[in-house]
């Protein structure tokens, strides 16, 4: 290694993150939502892969490496230059805890140096263990210090979430307050609500009406905001569906950033109900994605 | 062409399972030292589906097409499907024909891992006689690819082009 090469590793700010775990844990489908804001279906890993994201200017390289048995030997070498460090497990997979155990507990003398988060992964899954079985299961007690979030890399729940604590752990500084909508509906494309979220009651009285009613005039014109009783609500359309977000007027800056993670989910809609195409929505499945997606967007 | 060997490797999908080569033809016993060698070059670290790879395995070239084969029970498998080739031949001229070869049984809905093991010999042969496979009731036309890809050795001395000469 040459002096620049020290120099840029002093200055840069990149940031390590391994990502450990058995095989068929997610690790791999969590990267590609990262990058992709949708599930998308892969193949194991041979070795390991590595991506590099910028997180609000910060590098961070995710070095994801596969879980199978014959490459479980290459993730202390990878943890050794490493910031931090994220050990995934499948929640519902009980039978596989113990060598999951194992296989933390090789690299447990790793992880007194740098910080370990505990992804719980597959929450969207009926039969998932409890966070509280999951630390007992793994012995993560045991460990001098721990986080564990329960995420769904196939629905979106939590990763935000948790990307936030793991940018804290990561950088000290806290990412960028995200906006805070109040409220989410989703319809289908002739403008029936299908499913709604808020984190107050403000779809009660008028305010969903008018947004109902909006929905139907918003096919004609090509108006997509709209200002109600202090609110900014934004309208969007995508092939099969159309979505609302409702927002505060104090954030009316942000309305970037809202109309990005509008878009994001609905994305993530189209991709997840194929069969919306033909007209088949089923209603319980949507509300249920968008309940885990709005996990990202509304606390 | 001549190929000295069609290899057929996979990662495995399904848990507690790991690399293997699935086929060798026609060397078919192969010492755990070569495998480990091969392996790791048939199938290199972040490989992904749908990528070629090209080594050097002693004084051959060794190119790999990656692929995906879907799974009834389990997810989808990582192969590569890769030919050893002497190294006086331009590696980059043969990636078509693997892709060719698997691309098609894709798309007639017949590439498995029982296929790809019964018709080993099948795909050997026709690559090395640069003429079409059949594998099942599936012709893959691999005489035109060859064709295009007929070439001088590049131990010889390169054709010179122009008038002048
Ligand atoms: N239901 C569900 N399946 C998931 C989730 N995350 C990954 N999977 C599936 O689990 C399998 C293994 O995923 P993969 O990312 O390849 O695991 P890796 O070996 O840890 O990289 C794949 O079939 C994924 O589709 C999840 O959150 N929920
Ligand atoms: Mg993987």
């Amino acid at each position: 290694m040459g002096i620049r090469d020290i120099l840029k590793r002093i200055v840069s700010k990149d940031k390590k993150i391994v990502i450990t775990g058995l095989d068929n844990a997610g690790k791999t489908t969590m990267v590609s939502f990262l990058q992709t804001g949708t599930f998308i279906e892969h193949t194991p890993t041979m070795g390991k892969e590595q991506v590099t994201l910028e997180v609000q200017g910060v590098r961070i390289d995710l070095v994801d490496m596969g879980g199978q048995r014959d490459f479980r030997s290459m993730w202390q070498g990878e943890l050794d230059d490493a910031q931090f460090a994220i050990f995934m497990v499948d929640a519902a997979d009980r039978a596989r805890f113990k060598e999951a155990k194992t296989e933390l507990n090789k690299i447990s003398s790793l992880l007194q140096k740098i910080p370990l988060m505990v992804l719980a992964n597959k929450y969207d899954k009926k039969d998932v263990a409890s966070i509280k079985e999951i630390i007992e299961a793994l012995g993560l007690q045991e460990l001098s210090s721990f986080e564990i979030v329960p995420i769904s890399c196939k629905t979106g729940y939590n990763i935000v979430k948790a990307f936030r604590k793991i940018y804290y752990k990561l950088t000290g500084s806290q990412l960028k307050k995200r906006l805070q909508p109040k409220a989410l509906t989703i319809f289908d494309k002739g403008g029936v609500p299908l499913t709604s979220t808020s984190s107050e009651d403000v779809l009660k009285g008028g305010l969903f009406a008018a947004i109902t009613s909006f929905i139907k005039e918003s096919f004609k014109s090509e108006l997509s905001q709209l200002k109600l009783e202090g609110n900014t609500i934004i309208f969007k359309k995508s092939k099969n569906f159309m979505g609302s977000i409702v927002i505060d007027d104090s954030e009316y800056k942000n309305l970037d950033e809202a109309e990005q993670g509008l878009d994001e989910l609905l994305c993530h809609l189209e991709n997840m109900c194929p069969e919306a195409e033909e007209d088949k929505i089923d209603e319980e499945k949507l509300k249920f994605l968008v309940e885990q997606y709005s996990t990202n967007l509304i606390e | 062409m001549y190929s000295e060997r069609t290899i057929i490797s996979k990662l495995g999908g399904n848990i507690g399972s790991h690399p293997i080569i699935l086929t060798s033809y026609p060397v078919k016993d192969l010492a755990e030292d070569e495998t480990k060698d091969l392996l790791s070059k048939c199938l290199p670290d972040g490989i992904k589906v749908g990528e070629f790879c090209i080594k050097r395995y002693k004084k051959h070239h060794l190119i790999s097409y990656i692929f995906r084969v879907e799974k009834q029970e389990h997810r989808d498998d990582l192969f590569s499907f890769s030919i050893l080739l002497h190294k006086k031949y331009q590696p980059d001229n043969y990636t078509p024909i693997l892709k060719k070869i698997i691309d098609d049984l894709q798309d007639n809905g017949v590439l498995s891992e029982e296929i790809l093991k019964d018709y080993q010999q099948e795909i050997y042969d026709g690559i090395n006689e640069e003429r079409d496979i059949k594998i099942e009731s599936n012709l893959i036309e691999l005489s035109d690819l060859f064709e295009k890809v007929k070439e001088e050795p590049s131990d010889e001395k390169p054709k010179l082009k122009g008038s002048f000469f």
